[in-house]
């Protein structure tokens, strides 16, 4: 007969015996156990000798020692990019020129989520519910990378990977403190490591003066600007099973800004405040290293709350102080999911979907009370084929419905010959586009007295299209592990079609009876007629308005490198240098474009260790004489010098650090408007103690 | 029973009633086995053993094994007769009459030396499996192939992906003990400092990562009760990879998982190595092999990790030269 011994026989061995403890006894398992699959191809930074597009990585110890405190200000050290701040609003960021106050042309993502206001495609740096000490890297697209990531992503990516939760433990206490009451008070707390959900909650307030009003020449003021602003993010993941991964976050910031030039009545001093929200939830499943599956929705909401009034004019120089209702409320809703797989040994493949809806409300900047709605729709994929070791080839794009641009396909080619296993270069060419925002195509400013519209802004009056870039690149990557050096070429050539602009021009004469009087043909006047209910102050003549509009054609070229040298124990530098040089085509109305670019941009980030735990770095950022357009203007030749010593403490490789920074040391330098904005010199002493 | 299995039956069951018995009977076994060893024409014909194998449960990586050696075994003349398995029920017939049982796993190794006292030969478990398995069981005919690969295996990998040297640290659970010393003897040998780093739970991984990893090159990760389960093993990887340091581990899983590279031994190894044990004459000796690690092992490598890191990993096979042994 045959007898049976179950399991129970085994639980009271295992229960009476003691010796094999649960976790021991299942130890023998561990080798034939699944692993959570973290590190997917798709998961981890791509090597640049394989990428089909320039790729800048600001990692975490340029992040440290550059001593910047504001996410804007580290993407100085990315070759060819321009930054600037100017007391209106967000400071801007631009990609070898066509800078503007509303940097549209570049698209920017925290973890994989567009973090681009709807309203004006800008990014709103200050509000960014991030901290820069939460940052694990940036990655940056040096140019047109619509094939991946579509329209907006025009003249670059900036993707910020914050640190994954699991990557951390205890807490972190921050402060910064300097001149001109800045502050930045900070604190991360984490979820402890080994637990089912792996968190971090962190947040911060800082303030700061960042234009200070100084008399010009000619007895006018300059504008000033003071900010206060808190920061709030939480962030978690759990590893459901070994191929599934859930993550969660979730945050808010809000900003309080005094701007206004002291005694000016057309830009008094006063109050403003802007926020946002966002939440995203986000689902991986790791089929192995090379397959994974991604499902993420996200929603984003900003509030704006400028001034309430505005000085419009008359016309004849006459001008009158009108309240106006330009708060603005906008929303994004994202739902995307992508697949990556390898197929075969030789090919790769990536597809994905996406829809996003979009809102927007702002009485008087739409003229309605309503909320406007865009809706947008994409498919995209990529395809890589590597017949032999030393060739790459792929191919990618990204086709997409936009409520307000109608269809569009950006397409990219890209060639990685691998001169080595160290090197290697690229060929790479494509098409991308910039899609119109909901401003440029709803946009009807309106300003109100006594309940009739008196005056016009900025006006969407004709259909706009897409802006287009079509681009070619040859890069050079080196990766020379042995001499602890990476190298980084590329020149480029990039097209632009159908510029999207705004322009000066005259509405129409309404005259008593209603009639639109538009003298036939005179390009002057606005393409469209001025809405209902516009009852100028002056109806003799016709008024100004703001209309935007596709304009001409030019072409840019260029040339950047970057260098970064690293000895363990001297320490690292990063060099970065550009050369651009725009050329003007058919119709372009603005001559500032041709001089939006910088002849040479460079930027130098020198880390030096030295005895006794002690670190300095030295941060050098220099450009030509360049132009900012629309609210900006020209800004000289100018350099600046930050530098920061650094001492940690405590246990060995503790995070702990105190640090003196000086940010522009050698004093005012002219910034975004060389009339208008001097960017104020820093001073300020951190302290950062972890557990 | 064929009666030509009879003696090694005989000798077997001596071995056994003697070697789980006191000193007395252990010394009149001893004399009965050493002459029945030497009969002549008694021990000729104990080369074909009924060998019985006992497994945890169906399917999964036992199985894998089982079917391994079954294939392994196939015109061996050794017969091998499935005993069940511990979730189902292990078959008490087949495991009493087996001249030699294979136990996979340790559980069921634990279980078939409670109940039965048959030359068991444990695999697909862990060195430190079973060394607990042998402290408790000290007088059993027993022995095992264990999964753990030696130290200096792991270090000729190591050195193979790192020639220029460099220092490798060793993440361990402070409760299992101290690292084992030979492994800092192979990665000196490999040209490489081993830096090791405990940690008494898993909510301490991180901490510990974060001493040791800016200090070392790249990360050795071994099987760890506390260490090796989902959550530090994410953290594990993911830190490192903060980092940028590679970690070399010991199961397909993990370089799958993240990690660039593993040597490690596979269910089919496993059985590739019992069954050339029981091929060679010892084995109907009576004597069970010395307690080792598996002589056959994998490599593994992600290349991926490797591209993102910037590492210059050898091709396959000439990764499997220097290593040495392994297939990959």
């Amino acid at each position: 007969m045959k007898r049976v011994v179950r399991r129970s026989v085994l639980c009271m061995h295992v229960a009476g015996a003691g010796l094999l403890l649960p976790s021991a006894a299942s130890a023998g398992d561990f080798f034939f156990d699944d692993i959570p699959i973290v590190l997917t191809a798709s998961r981890m930074a791509q090597s640049p000798l394989d990428a089909p597009a320039a790729v800048t990585v600001i990692d975490r110890e340029m992040i440290a020692a550059s001593g910047f405190t504001e996410i804007h200000d580290l993407l100085r050290l990315v070759p060819g990019f321009l930054v600037a701040q100017w007391a209106g609003g967000s400071p801007t960021v631009a990609n070898h020129g066509l800078g503007d106050a509303y940097d549209g042309r570049i698209k920017v993502m925290i973890d994989g989520r567009t973090v681009t206001s709807p309203l004006r495609g800008n990014t709103n740096w200050r509000e960014l519910p991030i901290r820069v000490d939460d940052v694990e890297r940036i990655e940056v697209v040096r140019g047109p990378n619509g094939a991946a990531y579509g329209a907006n992503a025009f003249q670059g990516v900036v993707n910020i990977i914050t640190r994954a939760p699991s990557t951390e433990d205890g807490a972190t206490l921050i402060s910064r403190l300097g001149q001109n009451g800045f502050y930045d008070h900070g604190f991360r707390l984490s979820g402890a490591s080994g637990g089912v959900v792996d968190w971090r909650l962190s947040g911060s307030r800082r303030a700061a003066t960042t234009f200070r009003s100084f008399v010009r020449r000619d007895g006018a003021a300059t504008p000033y600007e003071h900010l206060l602003i808190d920061t709030v993010n939480f962030s978690a993941s759990s590893q459901l099973t070994a191929h599934d991964e859930l993550r969660f976050q979730v945050g808010t910031t809000r900003g309080a800004y005094e701007r206004g030039t002291p005694g000016s009545l057309t830009d008094p001093l006063r109050e403003e405040t802007q926020g946002s929200d966002y939440v995203h939830l986000m689902w991986t499943r790791s089929f192995d290293g090379d397959s994974d599956f991604t499902l993420q929705y996200f929603r984003q909401a900003e509030h704006v709350r400028p001034a309430n009034f505005i000085v419009a004019d008359l016309g004849g120089g006459k001008t009158r102080v009108l309240a106006v209702d330009f708060d603005v409320d906008t929303t994004r809703d994202d739902l995307e999911l992508q697949y990556s797989t390898r197929l075969g040994a030789a090919w790769q493949a990536m597809i994905g979907a996406g829809v996003r809806q979009e809102s927007a409300r702002s009485p008087d900047l739409f003229n309605t009370s309503r909320t406007l709605y865009a809706r947008h729709a994409q498919v995209f994929g990529s395809l890589t084929w590597q017949p032999i070791d030393w060739l790459k080839i792929n191919a990618g794009g990204t086709f997409e419905q936009h409520d307000y641009s109608g269809e569009i396909f950006s397409p990219r080619l890209a060639v990685n010959l691998a001169l080595s296993p160290q090197s290697s270069l690229r060929l790479s060419g494509g098409v991308a586009y910039r899609a119109p925002t909901l401003q440029q195509t709803d946009a009807e400013e309106v300003y109100r007295a006594d309940g009739r519209i008196r005056s016009l802004g900025l006006l969407a009056s004709q259909h706009l299209q897409p802006e287009r870039v079509r681009y070619a690149e040859i890069g050079y990557v080196a990766l020379l592990k042995d001499l602890g050096l990476n190298l980084d070429v590329r020149v480029f050539r990039e097209s632009y079609q159908r510029y999207l602009d705004d322009r000066r021009c005259l509405s129409p004469i309404i005259t008593p009876d209603g009639q639109v009087r538009r003298p036939p043909g005179d390009r002057a006047y606005c393409m469209a007629n001025p809405p209902e209910g516009y009852v100028p102050f002056r109806q003799d003549k016709p008024q100004n308005a703001f209309e935007f509009l596709n304009s001409g054609s030019f072409v840019m070229d260029g040339a950047e490198f970057s260098v970064d040298w690293r000895r363990p124990g001297w320490g690292r530098v990063v060099l970065s240098q550009a050369f651009i040089e725009i050329e003007p085509g058919k119709g372009v109305l603005d001559r500032d474009i041709e001089r939006s670019a910088p002849q040479a941009i460079t930027s130098l980030l020198l880390m030096k260790e030295l005895t006794y735990r002690w670190r300095a770095s030295l941060g050098f950022y220099h450009n030509e004489a360049m132009y900012w357009l629309n609210d900006g203007d020209r800004v000289p030749s100018r350099d600046r010098v930050d530098l920061k010593l650094a001492r940690s403490f405590g246990p060995a490789r503790s995070d702990n650090e105190f640090a003196i920074t000086a940010q522009s040391v050698g004093g005012r330098y002219p910034e975004f408007h060389e009339g208008r904005y001097r960017a104020e010199p820093q001073l300020f002493a951190s302290l950062r103690v972890s557990w | 029973m064929s009666p030509s299995l009879w003696p090694s039956r005989i000798c077997s069951s001596l071995a056994a009633w003697g070697w789980s018995a006191g000193a007395f009977r252990r010394a009149i076994a001893l004399c009965l086995f050493v002459v029945c060893l030497l009969a002549p024409g008694l021990a000729a014909p104990a080369l074909a053993m009924q060998v019985a194998l006992a497994l945890p449960q169906a399917g999964g990586v036992h199985q894998t094994f089982a079917e391994a050696l079954q294939r392994a075994l196939a015109g061996s003349g050794h017969t091998l007769l499935a005993a069940g398995n511990l979730a189902d029920g292990l078959d008490q017939a087949v495991l009493e009459r087996a001249d030699l049982i294979i136990a996979a796993g340790s559980q069921t190794a634990a279980t078939v030396l409670d109940h039965y006292r048959r030359p068991t030969l444990a695999v697909m478990l862990s060195r430190g499996q079973w060394e607990t398995l042998r402290a408790r069981h000290p007088h059993a005919a027993l022995s095992a192939i264990y999964l753990d690969q030696p130290a200096e295996r792991q270090m000729r990998l190591v050195g193979a992906v790192l020639p220029r040297g460099g220092r490798i640290g060793l993440l361990y659970s402070s409760g299992s003990g101290e690292p084992d010393p030979e492994l800092a003897r192979a990665a000196t040998a490999a040209g490489l400092k081993l830096v090791s780093e405990g940690v008494a739970q898993a909510g301490e991984v991180i901490a510990g990562l974060e001493r040791l990893l800016p200090n070392v090159d790249a990360l050795l990760v071994l099987p760890d009760p506390i260490l090796s389960a989902s959550n530090p093993a994410r953290s594990i990887l993911l830190t490192s990879y903060r980092f940028r340091r590679p970690i070399f581990a010991f199961s397909r899983a993990y370089v799958e998982a993240g990690a660039l590279a593993a040597v490690f031994s596979t269910p089919e190894d496993v059985a590739l190595d019992v069954a050339d044990w029981l091929r060679k004459p010892a084995p109907g000796t009576g004597r069970l092999p010395p307690a080792r690690p598996g002589s056959s092992c994998e490599l593994a490598v992600n290349r991926q990790v490797a591209r993102s890191l910037n590492i210059g990993v050898p091709p396959d096979a000439q990764l499997r030269a220097l290593v040495q042994g392994c297939a990959s």
